[in-house]
């Protein structure tokens, strides 16, 4: 294998599994999860020269992994997620199932802001990258969905986002 | 507990779903295949496209010079350096900006793979195909006619229309005001407006309908309209049309000021010119871009047209480039034109085309270049998207990535200094 093989493979085996995890925050589904994170992988290995040239190609993947996953759910994954999010229910690990099905009941973008934000801790200008829209659109999402959370769970919000 | 608390929480917990150990070897097997299929799929499509020369040539009765489906040389970036900088996005330095509308205005540059976005005000400004480039503004929006300068700086009202088309006095734009609010919809003004939103012409004397569609394009003291019978010019000063043109009920047309050009088929399968009757100066070229309209190259000798007349058709065939050269009627089928690529614009020096994608709310752009010289045509995938429903060139220079984007210079990304020492508020691909 020349070393622009064995470059893509070691990167796909370090950030892969990562990957995978992160989408599936996105996607709830781990089998869909895996679709959309080889799609990312498949566009790196179109764009490799450049890619491998990344600063972190790791966070190149993963960027175009939830931008795949975002629009994934735009064009209706959203069902998938539901139904595997209610499966998760019955996992006997301890989760906070309230705030799962609250967060479930925000709008998309909403829910977008959340997780990318909140789940997988990008910073606003990353989130708003994925999501194609402004930063202060981003703030202002994650604003109204804390609202929305408080009055689900029927609790105060404290801060607001700054980060 | 609150809720950043409990945010926090399930955070640690880790995503929904089971946790079953991936086989990472067989994932990247698939990938693999998946990359394999892929570049499958393009060959299919370049092989399809021979089948266009013969079929496009036919159709359109003019003299056709085949260069075959051109050569997709590329489907991602080159390995090449601009001095200083990061690898372009083509394999030649291009020296062009391509804006978009869209999400605002975004702005690739091309060289130093650069994407910056800014918002122009108006009401839908951000949606409309009906963005024009003069003097150094981007003239856009709906109902809401806004002027924004390129160099920075906030845009500005010019006038309250329906929509605005491109005039051929530098500076100005035609704007039509529909009484209904929507093209075709009650009494029509015309005005032609500056910058500053001074008015220069206002008429209501015209009013289209039953045979006369919407003006197309502002010509030298005129506009030109699609008639019953095909395309004439409209004076405003005394109200009445002048001869047909020509035939042909084209939905976009450019000029130079001393010919009109239009597709007298939706498809732009045929190319029609004609001189226009009260030859004034020569202007710049000028268009608003469109998938059916040509577009001239910066000489005013050639039009880059989008011929789909080979699509819907058995065999079916992808729509394609096509550069006509106007004086001899020399038809150059440059390449064959993946789906979606029908947004045209030439480089400044009339050396290249580019073709973008219209996109809808995707995350990627494709771009294609055609070089005219050495008649190659490559593909590249610009990481930025939105919508993306209008194509210009701008050449590289400090005004193209609109400093003033972001209100907040603390929502800037990373600065990036250019050559030139100019400061870009955008991100680097």
């Amino acid at each position: 294998m020349d070393d622009e093989g064995a470059g893509f493979d070691a990167l796909f085996r370090a950030e892969y599994p990562r990957v995978v995890s992160a989408v599936r925050w996105i996607v709830g589904n781990t089998a869909v999860a895996e679709e959309i994170t080889q799609d990312a992988f498949c566009r790196a290995l179109e764009r490799w020269n450049r890619v491998r040239n990344h600063e972190r190609p790791g966070a190149w993947v993963q960027l175009t992994a939830l931008r795949l996953a975002v629009r994934a759910n735009r064009r209706g994954r959203r069902a998938a997620r539901l139904e595997v999010a209610s499966e998760s229910l019955g996992l006997p690990t301890a989760r906070d199932v309230d705030l799962e099905r609250a967060i479930d009941q925000l709008s998309d973008g909403q829910r977008n802001a959340v997780v990318l934000h909140y789940l997988l801790d990008l910073p606003v200008a990353d989130v708003a990258e994925v999501l194609g829209v402004r930063p202060g659109t981003v703030k202002a999402q994650l604003h109204r969905a804390r609202g929305r959370l408080a009055s689900l769970l029927s609790e105060e919000e404290v801060t607001d986002v700054d980060r | 507990m609150s809720i950043d608390e409990r945010l926090t929480g399930l955070r640690d917990a880790g995503p929904p779903g089971d946790d079953r150990q991936l086989d990472v070897d067989a994932a990247l097997e698939r990938t693999r295949a998946r990359r394999r299929q892929r570049r499958r799929a393009r060959r299919l499509v370049a092989a399809a496209a021979i089948v266009v020369v013969a079929g496009v040539g036919a159709i359109v009765g003019v003299a056709a010079r085949d260069n075959g489906a051109g050569t997709d040389v590329a489907t991602g970036p080159r390995d090449r350096t601009v001095p200083g900088e990061g690898p372009g996005v083509f394999s030649e330095p291009t020296e062009t900006v391509l804006l978009f509308s869209g999400a605002g205005v975004m702005a690739v540059d091309l060289d130093q793979s650069i994407v910056g976005r800014r918002r122009v005000e108006g009401g839908g400004a951000s949606e409309v195909a009906h963005l024009i480039l003069t003097d150094g503004h981007l003239i856009g929006g709906s109902l809401e006619i806004h002027a924004a300068p390129l160099d920075g700086g906030p845009s500005r009202l010019i006038d309250v229309a329906t929509i605005p088309i491109p005039a051929s006095e530098p500076g100005q734009v035609w704007t039509l005001d529909y009484a209904g609010g929507r093209i075709g919809q009650g009494q029509l003004t015309l005005r032609r407006v500056d910058l500053d939103g001074n008015v220069h012409v206002s008429t209501d004397a015209f009013q289209p309908g039953g045979t006369v569609n919407v003006p197309l394009i502002g010509v030298p003291d005129g506009l030109a309209v699609r008639t019953r019978d095909g395309v004439a010019i409209y004076d405003p000063d005394t109200d009445r049309f002048g001869p047909t043109l020509g035939p042909g009920a084209p939905l976009g047309a450019v000029t130079n000021g001393r010919q009109l050009i239009w597709c007298a088929t939706a498809d732009c399968g045929r190319v029609l010119t004609a001189d226009l009757p009260e030859t004034g100066e020569p202007t710049p070229p000028h268009a608003a871009a469109g998938s059916h309209t040509p577009v001239l190259a910066p000489d005013g000798n050639r039009v880059a047209v989008v011929d789909r007349s080979g699509v819907g058709r058995r065999p079916e065939a992808p729509p394609t480039l096509v550069v006509v050269d106007l004086a001899t009627g020399e038809r150059t089928v440059a390449a064959a034109l993946e789906e979606g690529l029908t947004n045209l614009a030439w480089s400044p020096d009339g050396s290249q085309v580019f073709a973008a994608e219209y996109s809808w709310g995707s995350d990627e752009t494709r771009v294609g270049r055609y070089d005219v010289e050495a008649e190659t045509w490559e593909i590249a995938t610009v990481p930025a998207g939105g919508t993306v429903n209008f194509i210009a060139i701008d050449p590289d220079r400090a005004s193209s990535f609109f400093p003033d984007s972001f209100t907040d210079p603390s929502e800037c990304q990373p600065s990036t200094h250019y050559p030139s020492g100019r400061t870009t508020c955008g991100y680097r691909f």
